[in-house]
């Protein structure tokens, strides 16, 4: 997969997960513009896109990600498990 | 909310909102909106608190605000071990002191996080306000209260002011821990008395006074046998004594054992040691309607008052 590709992967699931039909989102996009991305939002969104992908992230990785696109340089970085 | 008497009405807590943004600028956002969405009566218990915590740390304030990235970094880091094995990490209070309690590093950085968690997590200044007016403000006569794990003491100082209290007593198992309660009761200019005993609850059984009041904040998450400990609790009640609790659910933290999954399933738990509930109120963490707390499964700060069945 490239960055696009995985980019169009996460998209519904932040629509599903945020519970939100017209989220658009894109590389920067990060916690200022959703609402309801707060600390315990990111880690169980992070899960459901580790169970959906069939990847782990590191814990330290996730309590680093800034925005979408760290995530999806992660991702880009592992193998399925 | 913040408007351009802020600094006018809270002095306290603008100052630590204002050097916290410079410290922890990661936090901002979630910090304004905590400041924002607070009633004017729960900014006033935060600025009250804000006030003794600026008298607490005196000249280590920065140290203990940059130890809320600590505290805050800890949580996430159990949140996610939590989120992923649908338990907390620690199963027995050994792998408690060897890991957390033993180390004072860790300890330091803890008790800094935990005394400025005070003002930023909405649902521990809103236990303050519960503890002092419905459980505290329920006595009428002079009361006899003991607590039990007084930590930074601040609810032992509320109970102070209260002026039907007639005696004050804590337990701890630590003496280090008890000589930190006596030093900031020291500091926070404590004038009654305080009978700090080193007293493990679990060895209390055969002791013969009997208390109005008794107190156990953010003690049973951390027990491997909270049953016995509220049982114990129960026979050193007088039989019209009160019982505060205050117990979160599913809060992961680097210490705590006791895994508590609905704030129902708390009030049941304590029901069911041989306590009469009086009144509840359940507190969600900061940022969240009790209704997302619910359905995301996060934190929430379930206080309890209770009397022997």
């Amino acid at each position: 997969m490239n960055r696009n590709e995985v980019l169009a992967r996460l998209q519904p699931m932040f629509r599903d997960f945020f519970n939100d039909d017209g989220l658009v989102i894109s590389e920067q996009t990060n916690a200022e513009d959703i609402p309801d991305w707060d600390s315990l939002a990111n880690v169980n969104l992070v899960l459901a896109v580790e169970r959906e992908l069939g990847i782990q992230f590191d814990t330290e990785e996730i309590t680093e990600f800034q925005n979408v696109g760290d995530m999806i340089t992660s991702i880009l970085g592992k193998s399925p498990s | 909310m913040r408007n351009e008497h802020f600094a006018r009405d809270y002095p306290s807590l603008a100052r630590l909102y204002h050097r916290q943004f410079e410290l922890t600028p990661q936090y901002a956002k979630g910090l304004t909106a905590r400041v924002d969405n607070s009633t004017p009566d729960h900014l006033a218990m935060t600025e009250q608190l804000a006030g003794w915590v600026i008298t607490l740390a005196g000249e280590n304030l920065d140290t203990i605000q940059r130890d809320y990235d600590w505290i805050c970094q800890m949580v996430l880091r159990e949140e996610i071990y939590f989120r992923r094995n649908n338990s907390y990490r620690l199963k027995t209070f050994q792998q408690a002191l060897d890991e957390v309690y033993s180390n004072d590093e860790y300890m330091e950085h803890y008790m800094n996080g935990l005394l400025i968690s005070q003002i930023w997590w909405a649902n521990h200044t809103e236990s303050f306000r519960f503890y002092r007016d419905k459980h505290l403000g329920g006595f009428t006569a002079p009361f006899d209260h003991l607590e039990i794990g007084p930590g930074h003491g601040l609810l032992l100082f509320l109970a102070a002011q209260q002026p039907h209290c007639r005696s004050l007593e804590a337990w701890d198992i630590s003496q280090a821990s008890a000589n930190q309660t006596r030093h900031a009761l020291d500091l926070l200019g404590l004038k009654k008395p305080v009978n700090l005993r080193i007293q493990d609850l679990f060895e209390a059984h055969s002791r013969q006074e009997r208390y109005d009041s008794i107190v156990l904040s953010e003690v049973l998450e951390h027990l491997e046998t909270p049953r016995e400990a509220l049982e114990i609790i129960r026979s050193l009640l007088k039989p019209d004594g009160r019982l505060f609790v205050n117990v979160p659910i599913n809060s992961p933290a680097s210490d705590h054992l006791f895994l508590l999954r609905s704030p129902e399933e708390a009030v049941e738990f304590i029901e069911n040691c041989g306590y009469r509930i009086e009144q509840t109120q359940f507190e969600p963490q900061t940022g969240m309607t009790l209704e997302r707390a619910r359905r995301m499964q996060a934190t929430i700060t379930t206080l309890v008052i209770a009397g022997p069945r």
